[in-house]
């Protein structure tokens, strides 16, 4: 058996990829990917976690949060696809309508 | 309740609950003005009719009711003020007849005889009144009347002008006197019913000295305000540019008696005071009489000559009660009725004054009248009674009140030196009250007409004619009623050697002859004595300056630039203080707003910045 | 008794029906106000009843009517329903509604016994009052909307401070909580606390006043609003102040600070007087004398906690009644000139007394009221205090009778050069004051008279208020 430790180490870096994409990167669709990792990070991490204190309910958790994550996505994919055709630009940059 | 005391108020409760139903009356239909005189001569004819039931019956009742707080109202009647309600229903009476014709081409006749019959209902009121409360009501009452009415012809510049005057320079003298009710409030608290004229009557001599001298002062700054007395005197010249029947009812025989009224009926304030509120009532009255004589002389506008003869007569009137103050003898009678007198003699000059306004088209000038008295004798003629009246010719009327308070001040001078120069200053007063008098009388009078208008003026219609020679009758006759008159308010017997007795009579005739020199036969130029006379006529001629100082010094400068200074510290100091307290709030966010870029990775890292920070301090305190 | 909650939320009942009447608002409102008038002046005859529910930690519903707040009732009836009858032209169907809310607000702060519930309605006139300005308002609404709710609403949640410091003191000494009147001032708390929660009341309440020299939103407001909103700004606003000082800064009495009051209440009066005397609007004006005469009701105090002068305390109470009847008239009068003219400026008008003789006569009276003419209500207060004050103050009293002559120059001078004098032509022909205009001032000035000359149904409420001895 892989130790917990290695798991949660991967979860990690996953997380931290995902970070980094939503920090840096410019595209709208990237953006939607980084969340994708981040939230997939997170899911590993729980899972790792319940098989770690033997609990079950931790599988239960992720496949409600994979259901959301899903879901957010759809809409995430919606927005910009509605801002492209409104727009012709999803460059995050381009998007500042909502400051002071 | 008793029928006297009913009558006491219905004195100055007719002529007030007359004033909404003339006015009501002329609004609602303009034919309906033409019975606005008849309507507020005959109310007021009810009113002295009251009054002389009153002065048959009855003396001194004393009816008073809670008003608010300790404060009473109710009727004060004492031989005082009976022949005061006496004297103001009746001239007030006469002046509303002779007031029929004066006003009957004027389109607001009922605003008029609405106004007017108010005030008489209010002054009615000042002397009736048992309370100083009420009694202040209704002397604002009547400085609101004569505000009104001097103001009666708002379209001419000048009246709005000289309205503002007198009520602001009135309003002076009276925030004095509410002070000195202040002061008289708090001293007589202690017998109940603070302000009270019975209460102060009967407890005045109870009471610390110098609050009452303080008191004095102060409502003696409200007498001099309406009785118009230096140096609060300025505002009844100006006043002279509402209609005449004003001037005479309003600013010559009632009105500005009140102050002198006011004196007299808390005369035991000033008696048990401290002696030098009884020598500022007698110097200022005996130096007003004296001040306002010399201005007398310089003036050509003939309704302003007769103002300052009337305060001029104030003085007398005000230097009578002072000379008792300070001698501590009740010389209310003599007061008195040199007050009425006074009245009666005023009335007529200005009703007379007013006859030949009105023939002459309002050209007030006295140089452009002349020869006056072919062209309207009758008028003249009571004029001319007026004026001998008004000088102290025996037997007139004027002869038995202003000689005799000359009389006094000499006498009780020999046991107060400090009286002396006011006898002095009454003598010099009476000699020029001959001067100014016949100056007027003989520039009116003789000689040939100096304008159009004088040569075809006639005689007014009756129902101006009647007053005017019952005037002249009264001040004529009034004499023979002085020892009646003093035995009913009060006795006061003196003794003075004849030569005294006389001195006022020999400087009449000599006053007489001077004007006669120079007005009359016109021997001596008056132009090139005024000139010779230099700096002193200039002083004279422009009233001391005095109206100067007031008007353009205090009021257009000091008061006005203080105004603006005030108005601009508001609006850039206070409330710039306001605003910039606002604009730095504004600023601020200006700056710190620039946070807030928009776009969504900014707030990402600085949520994550956040949550590493909040990690760190939470280790540091090891709440984590 | 129950039926005083009925009076507290039949204006709030009414504020609704503005909304659905359509073009029949202004008739229907003229008709409710009338009926809330009506009620409350039936409450004459039950003054000193309480009505008490709700107990909830010491925040209860406790309303009463008693001999101060019932003059103050009454005077808001009478207010608004002059105010809505008077009806600018430009105004519809929410403005009623803001006018019913601003009255139940209004009964509510002086109905309330409770220091909590007075804050609610304290704040709650706030939120009408803003939109009155800031919807209706003149060229600088937004402005003076905006200035109006942050300065008053600074005063206002600093007294929330004082009124937690206060319940807290009362908690930590009976261990509850009471809000109510009559208990929660047993908890003054003294040494430097005491003076933290003197300013907060202080604030709320002299701002509202308003008071020289946190006096700035008061101009802005009076003249940017459309004339009704003056009215009852002017009339009723700074009534809740005067009440808020009657009724619960009068706890915290002492000498020293009763130095402090007077001399802002002279300085008061004689900078607004100034400060008028300089105006060149007319309703800018009235709005500086409407500053200077709650100077008085800062004398009325001042000198109340030096020397517990009844007559000058009365005198104060007497002029917030007074001032809440005369200052409309004056508003009414100007606004009814800005209507005919089409300005306010004073040099431009002048002789108005040959078109208008109505309007001459109402603003002559309206404006001699305000200087303090006797026979008309402001004399009455104005007498009370300046006699009431004297043997306290003494020669300062002179400064106040300064002002007197002051004020009355002002208004004489306005007088003289807008309604008196020669008619200025270029105005051309114009037209007197409409019914709508004239009936609800000559009601005011009507009952400015009676007040005037019958003081005593109000006076005496305020005298049994005060403890009904001489």
């Amino acid at each position: 058996m892989i130790p917990l430790i290695y798991v949660l180490a991967v979860s990690l870096m996953m997380f931290t990829v995902g970070l980094y994409g939503i920090l840096t990167v410019k595209g709208g669709i990237r953006l939607l990917i980084s969340i994708e990792i981040l939230v997939n990070s997170a899911n590993l991490n729980i899972v790792a976690w319940g098989v770690g204190i033997a609990d079950a309910s931790a599988v239960l958790f992720v496949l409600f949060s994979i259901a959301i994550a899903a879901a957010e996505a759809a809409v995430g994919f919606a927005i910009f696809v509605a801002l492209y055709r409104e727009t012709k630009n999803i460059g995050l940059k381009s998007l500042m309508e909502l400051r002071w | 309740m008793d029928p006297l005391i009913i009558s006491g108020i219905l004195i100055f409760l007719l002529p007030l609950i007359m004033f909404p139903i003339i006015l009501l009356l002329g609004k609602i239909n303009a034919n309906y003005r033409k019975y606005a005189g008849p309507m507020a001569t005959s109310a007021i004819f009810i009113s002295f009719l009251l009054s002389y039931y009153l002065y048959i019956n009855g003396k001194n009742i004393v009816f008073e009711g809670q008003w608010f707080y300790n404060f009473t109202w109710g009727i004060y009647v004492d031989p005082l003020s009976i022949s005061m309600s006496l004297m103001v229903s009746g001239v007030s009476f006469l002046i509303h007849m002779f007031a029929i014709g004066y006003m009957g081409k004027d389109p607001n006749k009922h605003v008029y005889f609405a106004e007017t019959t108010l005030f008489t209902g209010g002054m009615l009121g000042v002397v009736l009144s048992s309370n100083m409360v009420m009694f202040f009501l209704f002397w604002e009452l009547v400085g609101l009347c004569s505000y009104l009415l001097i103001g009666f012809w708002w379209f001419k510049p000048n009246a709005a002008s000289a309205a503002k005057k007198a009520f602001i320079v009135t309003r002076v003298g009276d925030v004095l006197l509410i002070l000195g009710l202040a002061v008289l409030y708090w001293q007589f608290i202690k017998f109940g019913d603070p302000l009270s004229v019975t209460t102060i009557i009967n407890n005045a001599h109870y009471v610390d000295k110098v609050q009452l001298a303080i008191a004095g002062a102060l409502i003696l700054g409200g007498a001099a305000g309406k009785s118009a007395q230096f140096p609060l005197h300025v505002w009844i010249p100006d006043a002279m540019e509402g209609p005449t029947t004003v001037s005479a009812l309003i600013h010559a025989a009632t009105m500005v008696t009140a102050g002198i009224y006011l004196v007299a009926r808390i005369f035991p304030v000033y008696i048990f005071a401290l002696p030098w509120a009884g020598y500022l009532v007698l110097y200022i009255g005996a130096f007003t009489a004296f001040l306002a004589g010399t201005m007398g002389i310089v003036m050509n506008d003939i309704k302003r000559i007769l103002a300052y003869s009337t305060i001029s007569q104030l003085g007398y009137m005000l230097a009578a009660l002072g000379l008792g103050i300070v001698a501590t003898e009740n010389t209310i009678s003599i007061s008195i009725y040199h007050l009425i007198v006074h009245a009666f003699l005023k009335a007529l000059l200005f009703l007379s004054a007013g006859a030949i306004l009105y023939s002459l088209l309002d050209i007030r000038d006295i140089r452009k009248m002349g020869g006056l008295w072919k062209k309207m004798p009758i008028t003249i003629t009571a004029m001319f009674i007026g004026s001998l009246t008004l000088v102290g010719f025996p037997p007139t009327a004027g002869y038995f009140s202003k000689d005799e308070i000359i009389s006094l001040s000499y006498f009780l001078s020999q046991n107060n030196p400090g009286i002396y120069y006011a006898w002095l200053l009454l003598l010099i007063g009476a000699f020029l009250t001959t001067v100014y008098t016949f100056r007027m009388f003989f520039t009116v009078a003789l000689g040939s007409p100096r304008s159009y208008a004088a040569e075809h003026a006639k005689d007014p219609p009756w129902v101006m004619i009647v007053p005017l020679v019952i005037l002249s009758i009264l001040s004529l006759i009034y004499g023979i009623f002085q020892e009646d008159f003093y035995s009913y308010l009060g006795e006061v017997s003196f003794t003075v050697p004849i030569y005294v007795e006389m001195l006022p009579f020999i400087l009449v005739l000599l006053g007489i002859y001077i004007a006669w020199l120079f007005y009359g036969s016109r021997r001596f130029s008056a132009e090139s004595f005024a000139k010779r006379s230099g700096i002193l006529y200039s002083l004279v001629r422009a009233k001391y300056y005095l109206d100067y100082i007031y008007t353009n010094i205090i009021a257009d400068r000091v008061v006005v630039y203080l105004a603006y200074a005030f108005s601009l510290f508001d609006r850039y100091i206070v409330d710039g203080f306001v605003n910039a307290i606002g604009r730095a709030f504004n600023y601020t966010a200006d700056i710190t707003k620039r946070l807030q870029t928009g776009i969504v990775q900014n707030y990402a890292t600085l949520v994550i910045i956040g949550l590493i920070l909040f990690l760190i301090i939470g280790k540091i305190m090891g709440v984590i | 008794m129950v039926y005083l909650l009925l009076l507290l939320l039949l204006p709030l009942l009414f504020s609704f029906i503005p909304l659905f009447s359509g073009r029949y608002s202004k008739l229907l409102s003229s008709f409710l106000s009338f009926i809330v008038l009506l009620v409350t002046s039936i409450f004459y005859f039950h003054i000193n009843e309480s009505f008490k529910t709700l107990a909830f930690y010491g925040v209860d519903l406790n309303i009463a009517i008693n001999y101060l707040s019932y003059p103050l009732v009454l005077l808001v009836s009478i207010v608004v329903f002059a105010a809505i009858l008077y009806q600018d032209p430009d105004i519809e169907g929410s403005y009623f509604s803001y006018i019913f809310f601003l009255e139940f607000s209004l009964f509510g702060v002086f109905m309330s016994q409770n220091l909590f519930l007075f804050y609610i309605f304290w704040e709650l006139v706030l939120i009408p009052s803003y939109f009155m300005i800031g919807r209706w308002g003149g060229p600088r609404k937004d402005y003076t909307a905006l200035k109006f709710l942050i300065y008053t609403h600074v005063g206002s949640v600093l007294m929330l401070v004082s009124i937690f410091i206060l319940a807290y003191n009362y908690y930590t000494i009976y261990g509850n909580f009471n809000f109510d009147y009559s208990s929660i001032f047993k908890a003054i708390p003294s040494g430097s606390i005491y003076y933290v929660v003197l300013a907060g009341f202080f604030l709320a309440f002299f701002i509202k006043l308003p008071t020289v020299p946190l006096h700035t939103w008061a101009p802005d407001v009076y003249v940017e609003s459309p004339t009704t909103s003056s009215m009852i700004f002017s009339g009723l606003l700074s009534k809740m102040g005067a009440y808020g000082i009657f009724a619960i800064f009068m706890e915290f009495g002492d000498p020293e600070l009763g130095w402090f009051i007077v001399s802002l209440g002279i300085i008061s009066l004689i900078y607004a007087s100034f400060s008028a005397l300089a105006q060149r609007d007319l309703k800018r004006m009235v709005a500086y004398a409407s500053i200077g005469h709650m100077g008085f009701i800062s004398i009325s105090i001042g000198v109340y906690f030096i020397s517990h002068s009844t007559l000058a305390l009365i005198g104060g109470m007497f002029m917030m009644f007074a001032h809440g009847l005369i200052i409309p008239i004056l508003f009414g009068t100007v606004g009814s000139v800005e209507r005919s003219t089409g300005t306010r400026a004073i040099r431009d008008l002048g002789g108005l007394t040959k078109m208008m003789p109505n309007l001459a006569f109402l603003m002559t009276g309206g404006f001699l009221a305000s200087l303090g003419l006797p026979g008309l209500a402001g004399f009455i207060a104005e007498f009370s205090v300046v006699v009431g004050s004297w043997e306290t103050i003494t020669y300062i009293s002179f400064l106040v009778v300064f002002g007197l002559v002051l004020s009355a120059s002002y208004h004489i001078w306005a007088l003289q050069r807008t309604i008196f004098g020669p008619y200025n032509n270029y105005l051309g022909k114009i037209g007197d004051m409409i019914p709508r205009e004239f009936w609800p001032m000559l009601i005011l000035f009507l009952l400015v008279l009676i007040f005037g000359i019958f003081p005593s149904p109000i006076y005496n409420l305020f005298l049994q208020y005060s403890g009904g001895v001489y």
